[in-house]
């Protein structure tokens, strides 16, 4: 089976609209917004719960003023909508275990039902670890991830993440014990010069290095990007030739399977998710069937314009009538 | 629009031409040299002096350092497979004669699950009689690391066992019969700390696998594939201190030597568990601490942290007491160890210099350890690198410009003139320097220009040996130039004893060098290439700590680049250089110990010292004020990019403590290191 994918809207028709969780994002990001104010517009009876995340107070630069007028605006927005959702309310860097009960208790008892996974505006440690659950739990029969764009030019010049935490595994992702990794697989994309401080560890050891650059993309991002890969492979051509792939930034299955071609070709991975969400995404599900490691360095702090404007929100099955999609 | 494109396709015709891999890449990374062949080949042996050596005997060791010190590279010698490597070559043996033999096992906190203990929540079944809550968790924490290192304790005893004759084994004094004794895993197996969990393993294969069983299944339910820990672990959980007791007690046993062969215990990442768990990594520390705390005659714990970060959290898991610092453990600064001592002595460009020749021998693929790292850096002369700022075409401009604005025109002229044809740009900048100094203290021009005729002060060996390098920033600063960083002793200067800043300046000096030849190693790097490249890596250094991950690093950065340039301004402006040992500011070492919001400053500089961003050093004041001090510099590696001085020099900025909090966390707050003067403490503001 592949990934089906498509317009939110488009995807979501194909599912009974009765007993359906979206799990969101209430964020300073407009388009954190964007899935939530859909599902409404279109009457579906969906129970919505909406996460609200907190930068921990040592971030620098603390925007926490910041974060929360914006954040005030978002929730406003969906309240002259008339959108109804259950607030949650995390530390950025809260446990693990909280974050599964999280979904647990969005999952309720019992009936299954069809579980959206805004992942527009969550972070990574969270929406990783509720994909993974999410596949493997019976309550979730259907499981659909929705991915929002940024508007056009929505993202800002400058820093959008600071202070970042060492690197570690995302949680639920710690790679199968005692298996060293074969490769590094990375995705990059704003802020990719991060990816750099893990590279030394696989040159060193003559592991294979393999970069994912979406496209398209924002202007600001590709330069960025580029100038990652120059750095990655200290501007020898000849060794990024084949150890970068230019990849759709949307099509989910697309990376899923140049993924898999590595894996193929050199053996497990080790993930490193600098890239687009559904680069994210991809990798999330790859890891998932190779028991593999997503690594991390979990930025503290995030710029309150991280994003700006609403593009089109694309839906991925990853879980059709109880069996994954993707494997 | 040609144009651009022609440049850049020349640009892309010089990309090519790497032909030597850079033997200084991967700087930092050292503990990652899994093959042991590798690691050995670039082991600088030249640092296993003196008090190193303590590291390799039977006590609990401590190793701290900022960042990039080198404490992974020394550590990392205990592992069994490095020791068992090294003594398979000559030079290593012979090196490893003066160490106490020892069997040393090890694991990484940071990599293994160890620091995911806390992210799940465990629950001990009550028949269990483990404790509830954080103490289950930690429990199971222990549970973990114990079988970690009982399964690295299996891998050393089953690779002597394997190797006929191994090294290792002739090493520690170890029997083949002794090891090939049937009953020697049955033995293990029925130890009492074990509660059953490997009855009936029968060999040494077989213990390990029963031990991967077991750390896999902790990993797996802290990764979410397993909802329960089964009883059968439960039924059979370890303590931490006692299966070590007897890994050391066999060791003992089977070693038939006269002396001791304890079993040493490496825990690397200990200082990174706070980071990498917020709810219990305080608490997995205090696990760890048992360890030190056991004072276990057999079993000997080292750890490397980083300088700040040992000492944060001293109390014992389960129980009231606390580490005390000599007897349950020692520590070893690497700081003071490669630092300048008081008597002049460093032993840092040795280590320096061998590790260079190494690496490029290893690495680079050259083969040969002839290669003479001195002369391909060159040497550094104050009035060699004033020369460089003459420019043939205007060699007459720059002289009048060093002198600066300040001086009035008739003593500027008879100043030329006492300077004489052919003066260099150096002697004409100190000179001014000294005269202004004079004019400002209200001495009579026509007197200054007498005693500055007659005795050329400036000329004086310690007046301008600690001038000279402010001397050299502001002629550089005065005539619209960057300041020029060569030479091996600058090189050294810019590493501040720091390996990792060492390595990371070869580095850029090397690509750097790279993009216009294929000879490589070159008999010497041109000054520009060294000057471009050393501004490469302090430009790299300063951005590091921004995209690192390293906790903090964004503050650090912001403050970085408010607190180099303030001083790198003052010292500049400063034209009759009265102040040249403010290039760095002093505190009084209890000015940080009073509320919490002192106490934020303190850690602020704690961990700036830590990762390499401040250097620290204690100091007694000049005036009689009674109190030991600290004085801080922007560490040298950054120099370059805020443009300071490589040297430093008495006497610090004495700055009041709310000055240093202001240009920390104000980011509006202007920074000045010259209001107060030398060695007297600032008025306090009314």
């Amino acid at each position: 089976m592949s990934i089906p994918w498509g317009l939110a809207q488009h995807v979501l028709r194909r599912f009974d609209p009765q007993e359906c969780t979206l799990i969101g994002c209430v964020a300073s990001e407009q388009r954190g917004n964007a899935a939530p104010l859909m599902i409404h517009a279109e009457g579906r009876p969906c129970e919505q719960v909406l996460v609200e995340v907190i930068d921990p107070p040592n971030a620098y630069p603390d925007y926490g003023p910041q974060t929360a007028a914006a954040r005030l605006i978002q929730r406003r927005s969906l309240a002259d909508a008339g959108v109804g959702y259950s607030d949650e309310r995390f530390d950025l860097l809260s446990p693990d275990s909280n974050i599964a009960d999280m979904l647990s208790r969005a999952l309720g008892g019992g009936a299954s039902r069809t579980l959206i996974i805004d992942i527009s505006a969550l972070p990574k440690r969270f929406f990783c670890l509720f994909v993974k659950l999410a596949c493997v739990d019976e309550r979730a029969t259907n499981v659909i991830a929705i991915y929002t764009e940024a508007g056009r030019g929505g993202y800002p010049e400058g820093r959008l993440t600071d202070d970042a935490l060492p690197f570690s595994p995302l949680p639920g992702f710690m790679g199968a014990f005692g298996e060293e990794p074969k490769m590094l697989l990375a995705s990059v994309g704003m802020q990719a010069e991060k990816v750099e401080g893990l590279v030394d560890e696989y040159r060193n050891a003559n592991k294979h290095i393999h970069v994912l650059l979406g496209f398209p993309s924002d202007v600001t991002m590709t330069g960025r990007a580029w100038e990652t890969v120059r750095a990655i492979f200290r501007g020898d051509v000849s060794l990024a030739r084949d150890a970068v792939d230019v990849v759709s930034t949307l099509d989910v299955q697309d990376v899923f399977d140049v993924i898999e071609r590595q894996v193929v070709r050199y053996g497990r991975p080790r993930f490193a998710p600098y890239g687009p969400k559904p680069h994210t995404l991809a990798m999330c599900l790859s890891a998932m069937k190779h028991d593999a490691e997503m690594t991390y360095g979990q930025p503290r702090s995030y710029h309150p314009a991280y994003s700006t404007g609403v593009g089109p929100s694309w839906g991925y099955v990853l879980k059709w009538n109880g069996r994954p999609t993707f494997d | 629009m040609t144009r651009r494109i022609a440049k850049a396709q020349q640009a892309k015709a010089i990309e090519p031409f790497v032909a030597r891999r850079n033997p200084f890449h991967d700087p930092l990374v050292s503990e990652h040299y899994e093959d042991p062949e590798r690691y050995l080949r670039n082991f600088s042996w030249t640092v296993v002096r003196g008090d190193i050596r303590q590291v390799f005997e039977p006590r609990n060791i401590v190793l701290l350092g900022p960042q990039g010190t080198g404490k992974t590279m020394i550590l990392n010698l205990i592992r069994h497979r490095v020791i068992s490597e090294a003594l398979g070559t000559d030079w290593a043996r012979h090196e490893l004669g003066a160490v106490p033999r020892f069997l040393g096992i090890s694991i990484n906190l940071a990599r293994v699950a160890f620091s995911r203990f806390g992210s799940r929540p465990i629950v001990a079944p009550s028949w269990s009689g483990t404790s509830e809550g954080e103490g289950a968790t930690v429990a199971a924490a222990g549970d973990f690391m114990m079988h970690y290192l009982f399964d690295d304790f299996l891998s050393a005893l089953a690779q002597m066992q394997k190797e006929r004759s191994g090294r290792l084994r002739d090493w520690l004094d170890i029997s083949d019969e002794a090891l090939e004794d049937r009953s020697l895993a049955r033995d293990i197996a029925d130890w009492e700390c074990w509660s059953g969990w490997y009855r009936g393993c029968r060999t040494l294969p077989e213990l390990q696998v029963k031990a991967k069983e077991r750390l896999r299944t902790w990993h797996s339910f802290l990764n979410y594939n397993l909802q329960e820990v089964p009883d059968a672990i439960w039924h059979s959980k370890a303590s931490v201190e006692e299966p070590l007791h007897q890994m050391g007690n066999l060791l003992g046993r089977l070693s038939a030597g006269d002396a001791a062969c304890p079993l040493y215990v490496l825990l690397d990442q200990y200082e990174e568990l706070p980071n990498l768990s917020a709810t219990l990594g305080s608490s997995l520390q205090r696990l760890v601490n048992r360890l030190l705390k056991a004072r276990d005659p057999v079993v000997f714990t080292k750890l490397g942290a980083r300088t700040y970060d040992w000492g944060r959290e001293l109390r014992v898991w389960g129980s009231d007491s606390r580490l005390e610092f000599e007897r349950d453990y020692a520590t070893i600064d690497l700081r003071s160890v490669l630092g300048r001592t008081e008597g002049n002595q460093w032993l840092f460009p040795s280590m320096a210099e061998d590790v260079a020749r190494r690496r490029i021998a290893n690495e680079a693929g050259t083969g040969t350890t002839d290669v003479d790292v001195k002369e391909m850096f060159g040497e550094w002369r104050a009035e060699s690198e004033a020369a460089l700022y003459v420019r043939a075409t205007e060699q007459a401009v720059p002289i009048e410009k060093v002198l600066g604005r300040k001086i009035p025109e008739d003593v500027r002229s008879q100043l030329v003139q006492i300077l004489g044809e052919g003066s260099s740009l150096l002697d004409a900048r100190l000179a001014a320097a000294w005269v202004q100094q004079r004019l400002q203290r209200g001495e009579a021009p026509t007197r200054v220009v007498a005693h500055a005729r007659r005795e050329r002060p400036w000329r004086n060996q310690w007046w301008r040996k600690e001038r000279i390098e402010i001397a050299l920033l502001q002629i550089a600063s005065l005539t619209n130039q960057r300041r020029y960083h060569f030479g091996w002793d600058t090189v050294l200067h810019l590493s501040g004893s720091n390996i990792g800043a060492f390595l990371y300046l070869a580095r850029e000096i090397w690509d750097v060098a790279a993009r216009f030849t294929t000879d490589m190693p070159p008999g010497r790097f041109d000054y520009k290439v060294q000057t471009d490249g050393i501004l490469n890596a302090s430009q790299k250094w300063r951005v590091r700590d921004r995209v690192d991950v390293t906790g903090g690093g964004a503050l650090r950065y912001d403050v970085m680049n408010r607190l180099g340039p303030g001083i790198h301004d003052s010292l500049v402006e400063d034209l009759a250089i009265s102040n040249p040992g403010h290039s760095g500011f002093s505190l009084q070492e209890n000015d940080l110990v009073d509320g919490p919001q002192r106490e934020r400053l303190k850690r602020f500089l704690e961990e700036a010292v830590n990762w390499a961003y401040l250097e620290e050093r204690r100091h007694t004041p000049k005036s009689r004020e009674g109190r030991t001090r600290l004085k801080w510099f922007i560490h040298g590696v950054l120099a370059p990019v805020y443009e300071l001085p490589i040297k430093r020099v008495k006497e610090p900025y004495y700055a009041r403590v709310e000055e240093v909090q202001a240009w920390v966390f104000d980011p509006k707050a202007r920074v000045r290191l010259a209001a107060h003067s030398r060695g007297k403490k600032p008025a306090k503001k009314k």
